[in-house]
């Protein structure tokens, strides 16, 4: 790494100009008139047989383009994948139309296409689909009984999955335990709700007759391979193009059905076809998250020091094992989050229920697996009358003892070790951040009626993963370089990032680097865009390109000079012949130079480079919420909220500052509004924003963000990944902070709610039940 | 069903435009589709959002819950329109003041809300040349952000004012 | 989500709308601002087979002042109705309400009868119509007839048929104003809203989302008056409501009657607190 110039300062996005002007181009503003508009016709009952699907009214209709139907897939086509399946899974797959049974409201049951989506839509009214009720499973504890009606009789249980993790002797520990703290949280089902929808167009590339799929999707590589063989298209035969992505959260992260039923149509009626999801389509048709419950018991000695903590997760998958399914329960492996506990146990099921499937939503599991811990910290605190900030640092792992392997792991991260972090000063850093100290008198001052309460959480969460990175750097005819990544921008600035770690690792101006992201032409081999790895594998793995491009150009410089390779030195985007130091070589004279002698510069420099350490690091963050509760109306708001945030060394603190505020306040969101309930039959009744509220900005606290960097030792640029600690600490945080404001007297419900007013005006009156009455 | 058209003509972002739709043809689908302007962004198709906000005959609208029929006769102004709406721009970087300070600020990640958000907040400054945060925060309730977190916008907006 | 098919018409006249509405009966619908409406349609919930746009008949966007009433015709929109000096003056407390309603964008185009008309559960103009005694002027095809707003909103409300609000009457009466409103979001749908309004002895309060229709609450008001300048206690306003209620009391998904029945007092409260203060809207 050469001079530090761009790494590390807040540089505006280059991503804004066609932003700010309206001339994005998503997904939607790539169809065109000629293409089919296709609908989804999906089931209105949540576990039923299907005993009739009639297409008459409408497959004669002269705008119908045509209808499919699971009779219509051949053999072995259509069947989607599950990425976390690991041994003693239950075997899943799951037809992109719904065969002879449906198990959730909004499964695909068949699609139309038409000339346009208003037509499609009048014609997937007119079509009748025929259903045998079956009897439902719309919670986990009802799945898991003995005589629960089964959504798979083929696998003879609702419980799909199940991993273990056993560090030490937690038995013992729980029998020497001063106090044993037992607490079961709940975690409510919600959405990522990213602004754009999904959608998918499926076209013939002009000319090589190849598949060209658009998706507004977090994974093109990944997808690609994936449709290719889904499909029966074969990889030589599709291209996948992420275009400019509306936000993705992990609901954008999975294979879903309508992106092979987009090429399926094509190939079968012979037109481009597109699909965009509707909102109201998208509250069943996208992934949801975070529904669990976990049970959490701790062993806590009369010092405060905890010895052991026992974990049982329980995920509501919802009703198909989708992509990354397995992940949000997974996460539980890293409850103890920060601190020492050297004793643990847990295990985690992933039980399915007849509600839209569910997969990684912003933290992936973290935020309820924080939650659970940071609770059960304040409970220990109050048992053995510590200070709540006391006993978490006699708890906390210090910052001697990294790397640390907590003897835990699961998939899609592998072995849990903390590369490198300084928990302690993320903690006091926090603590003088939010006021700590003058809390009790700022408490004291606040009017009876509306109390203050302030709460702590502390989370320690994967980045990166997800298997190497590639990158390509290319030389442009104007000397400027072409870096071609495969990290999709979802929002995240990852073209800024990406452009300023480059710039100086080749110690060349920010202006010269543009950045190409999202075409599998380009990228073949990249991953994508989730676990918070795109800067600090694409860096690196930018990086790595950048070494081979630095070689390829001082070797083409060697020959055209008939110099000695170790002569030849490259000095800030400028190629010097030790020999003949006064006659520096610019990148765009080395290309004239070439062209005079009959070498094709373009392809001599040309370079492919990979970053193939896929190693884990380790991100942390210390938050702090300050809430008001309204006893009168139940309305919280919250006031303040300090982050004291680790992600190792930062490139543009603009851009993390950033992904730390949108992910708290996702997080704020989901404590304070957010749910995806269902009624008794399956029916969801979230259908719009006028049920499903999401966070405006007069619900915004005040910001008080701090960073440490503790590099990490695991990648040549020392970072690590930014985009979910702000989400996974926040339910923590915000949560503590209730039950800190409504007084140990108060019985509140554990988990993430949401603290809806009528909730809060209950719980204070002792009157709550398990689910608001309606 | 047999949709009998109607002929309707307008301007929008200065150009003029006539054509035949459809009465239930909504206008942010014509304005994407037929008026040449994709940065009208549909995003919840409910008027919940403010993702399509658009001005017209000078008042700031939900495109989603207008028909493109009742456009007829309008002047329709996109966020292409910005310029003219906020009455300058930086020579040089060719943005607004609001443009260039959401930039400035990073009130935008992935853009997709950014756009009506834009038009929505030019109109309300121009009416309010010194509002209470309570009027900004009235305003921002018309507008939903899934990645900023709203901080930024705030900060953007409060820029401009001073 | 795109709307069912539909004819669409738009007519230069209140004479025209009507005669669409009584030729077409209920297959026809209004369409004014289009904020209620259209969310319904592009959902399917409502399928007009015609749409009547009135939006374009003149003379239906004024605010006039009469000797005892102020006129607003049926495409005054929200936001217009909230700046007027005119409202402001002479009905502050459907200014203090409309503050409170939706956001800007949503007010400039939706406008007050069509809010009234569409007398949504727990919106906040139609309890502030019944309160404040409020008259529409409705014309159909044989003339026109002036309803008292409980005839529209009220407990024992009737649709109209072949029949068009074409005016709204606020009775003229400055007084001093509070509202305030409780949501599970600032600024998203009101779960219970109340005006308090005050003018000498003459004391109205209007309760929103405690019934399924809005209510006038005149034994609140008797006790917000009787209590003047001080407050009621919460129990006090919470017995006299006892007596208001004309009903069953309200709930959906999200809010129970059990919370919106303990809350409206302190909603109703605080909102005669800020008129207290004379705290006007916004």
């Amino acid at each position: 790494m050469m001079a530090s110039r761009n790494f590390g300062q807040r540089t505006r996005r280059r991503e804004d100009g066609p932003l700010l002007t309206g001339r994005g181009v998503y997904l939607a503003d790539l169809i065109r008139p000629d293409m089919a508009a296709m609908r989804v016709i999906r089931s209105t009952e949540a576990h039923a047989r299907i005993t009739g699907i009639d297409f008459s009214a409408v497959a004669n209709e002269p705008d119908c383009i045509g209808v499919l139907s699971a009779a219509d897939l051949p053999q072995g086509i259509g069947l989607l994948p599950a990425a976390d399946l690991v041994e003693g899974s239950a075997p899943a797959h799951h037809s992109v139309l719904a065969r002879g049974v449906v198990r959730y409201v909004g499964e695909p049951v068949a699609v139309v296409l038409a000339t346009d989506p208003y037509v499609a839509e009048d014609l997937a009214e007119r079509m009748a689909i025929h259903y045998d009720t079956l009897p439902v499973v719309m919670d986990v504890d009802a799945g898991c009984r003995a005589a629960a009606p089964l959504l798979y009789p083929q696998f003879g249980s609702n419980i799909v999955h199940q991993t273990r993790q056993l560090v030490g002797d937690p038995d013992r520990a729980f029998v020497d335990a001063a106090i044993t703290i037992d607490e079961t949280f709940r975690f409510q089902r919600v959405s990522a709700n990213s602004m754009e929808t999904r959608g998918a167009i499926a076209a013939l590339e002009p000319g090589s007759g190849r598949y060209l799929l658009h998706s507004s999707t977090q994974i093109p590589q990944i997808l690609r391979k994936e449709l290719a063989r889904i499909t029966g298209i074969g990889l030589e035969s599709l291209r996948v193009i992420a275009p400019q992505v509306g936000g993705g959260f992990g609901a954008k992260e999975a294979i879903y059905p309508e992106e092979v039923l987009v090429l399926l149509a094509l190939r079968r009626f012979g037109r481009a076809t597109y699909w965009i999801e509707d909102r109201q389509e998208a509250f069943i048709a996208s992934t949801h998250g975070r529904e669990e419950s976990i049970q959490l018991r701790a062993a806590v000695g009369a010092d405060g020091v905890i010895t052991a903590v026992e974990a049982d997760c329980l995920s509501d998958i919802g009703a198909a094992y989708s992509f990354l399914s397995n992940t949000p329960g997974a996460a539980v492996a890293s409850v103890r989050g920060p601190y020492r506990i050297p004793n643990f146990r847990s295990r985690a099921r992933s039980v399915v229920t007849n509600k839209t499937p569910l997969n990684v939503y912003r933290g992936a599991g973290y935020p309820q697996a924080t939650l659970a811990m940071e609770r059960i910290m304040d409970l220990a605190a109050a048992a053995v009358g510590l200070d709540r900030a006391e006993i978490r640092r006699r708890n906390l792992l210090p910052p001697e003892v990294f790397p640390v392997d907590r003897g835990v792991s699961y998939p899609g991260c592998g072995a849990v070790i903390f590369d490198s972090g300084n928990f302690p000063a993320l903690l006091e850093s926090t603590l003088d951040a939010v006021g700590y100290d003058g809390f009790p008198l700022r408490r004291a001052q606040a009017a009876a009626e509306i109390p203050l309460g302030m709460g702590l959480s502390f989370v320690v969460e994967m980045t990166g993963g997800g298997g190497g990175e590639p990158a390509r750097i290319r030389l442009l005819p104007d000397g400027r370089l072409q870096l071609l990544s495969g990290i999709v921008p979802i929002g995240q600035g990852s073209e800024t990032t990406l452009a300023q770690i480059l710039a100086d690792h080749l110690g060349v101006a920010l202006e010269t680097i543009e950045v190409l992201t999202g075409d599998t032409d380009d990228s073949p081999d990249a991953p994508g865009t989730f676990a918070s790895r795109g800067a600090t594998m694409g860096g690196n793995a930018a990086c790595r390109a950048g070494d081979v491009f630095i070689r390829q150009a001082r070797q083409l410089t060697a020959e055209l000079h008939r110099a000695r390779l170790e002569d030849i030195i490259w000095k800030e985007g400028v190629l010097i012949d030790r020999t003949r130091p006064d006659e520096p070589l610019t990148l765009g004279n080395l290309l004239r130079q070439a062209a005079a002698s009959g070498i094709e510069p373009l392809r001599a420099l040309d370079a492919k480079g990979r970053y193939d350490d896929d190693a884990v690091s380790w991100s942390s963050a210390c938050h702090a919420a300050v809430v008001a509760v309204d006893r009168a109306t139940g309305i919280i708001r919250v006031v303040d909220y300090a982050v004291t945030h680790d992600c190792g060394r930062v490139a543009n603190p603009l851009l993390v500052d950033g992904q730390i505020i949108g992910g708290a306040v996702q997080g704020l969101g989901q404590c304070l509004f957010e749910v995806n309930r269902y009624d008794e039959a399956g029916r969801p009744l979230s259908t719009g924003y006028m049920d499903y509220v999401l966070p405006t900005a007069a619900t915004v606290p005040r910001f008080i963000l701090r960073h440490i960097e503790t590099p990490s030792p695991l990648n040549p640029l020392g970072m690590k990944g930014a985009g979910e600690a702000g989400c996974s600490g926040a339910l923590a945080a915000i949560a503590n902070a209730i039950a800190d404001a409504v007084g140990s007297q108060v019985n509140v419900p554990n988990g993430s709610g949401p603290f809806t007013p009528d909730c809060v005006h209950s719980i204070l009156r002792g009157a709550h039940q398990e689910e608001t009455p309606a | 069903m047999n949709e009998p058209l109607v002929q309707i003509a307008m301007t929008v972002d200065g150009a003029p435009l006539s054509a035949r739709v459809r009465p239930r043809y909504l206008l942010s689908d014509f304005l994407r589709e037929r008026a040449g302007a994709p940065g009208v962004h549909v995003a919840c198709g409910h008027g919940v959002c403010g993702a399509c906000t658009i001005v017209v005959d000078g008042v700031a609208v939900r495109a989603c819950l207008m028909l493109a029929v009742q456009a007829d006769g309008a002047t329709v102004q996109t966020i292409a329109s910005l310029p003219v709406l906020e009455g300058t721009v930086t020579e040089g970087t060719g943005l607004t003041p609001l443009q260039q300070a959401f930039r400035d600020h990073h009130a935008l990640q992935c853009g997709y809300c950014t756009p009506g958000l834009l038009v929505s907040s030019a109109k309300f400054l121009a009416a309010h040349r010194a509002p209470t945060r309570a009027q900004i925060l009235d305003h921002l309730n018309g507008h939903l952000c899934r990645c900023s977190g709203y901080a930024n916008i705030i900060a953007a907006i409060e820029s401009v004012l001073q | 989500m795109k709307p069912a098919a539909f004819r669409y018409t738009r007519p230069g006249s209140v004479v025209e709308a009507v005669d669409l509405l009584v030729t077409n009966g209920s297959a026809a619908r209004l369409l004014a601002g289009g904020q209620s409406l259209m969310p319904m349609m592009v959902r399917r919930l409502e399928r007009p087979s015609l749409i009547i746009d009135i939006n374009r008949i003149a003379g239906l966007d004024a605010i006039e002042v009469l000797p005892t009433d102020i006129r607003m015709g049926a495409l005054v929109r929200q936001e217009q109705a909230l700046w007027s000096t005119v409202v402001r003056r002479e009905v502050p407390g459907l200014a203090a309400a409309l503050a409170w309603v939706a956001n800007p964008v949503i007010r400039q185009r939706g406008t007050v009868v069509g809010n009234l008309a569409t007398n949504g559960p727990a919106a906040e103009l139609p309890a502030v119509a019944l309160a404040l005694g409020a008259k529409f002027i409705v014309r159909h095809a044989d003339g026109e007839d002036i309803l008292p707003a409980p005839a529209l909103l009220g407990a024992r409300e009737r649709t109209l048929a072949h029949a068009m609000i074409t005016h709204v009457l606020w009775p003229r009466r400055p007084a001093a104003a509070g509202f305030y409103e409780v949501a599970r979001r600032d600024g998203h749908v009101p779960v219970v809203s109340s005006l308090v309004t005050l003018d000498g002895g003459d004391c109205r309060v209007a309760l929103s989302g405690v019934c399924r229709n809005g209510l006038s609450c005149p034994s609140m008001a008797r006790a917000i008056a009787r209590r003047f300048p001080g407050l009621p206690a919460i129990a006090e306003l919470a017995d006299a409501l006892r007596d208001d209620l004309t009903g069953p009391v309200y709930s959906d998904t999200y809010s129970s009657a059990r919370y919106r029945l303990e809350v409206a007092p302190v909603v109703s409260q605080r909102a005669a607190r800020l008129m207290t203060s004379r705290i006007g809207p916004v």
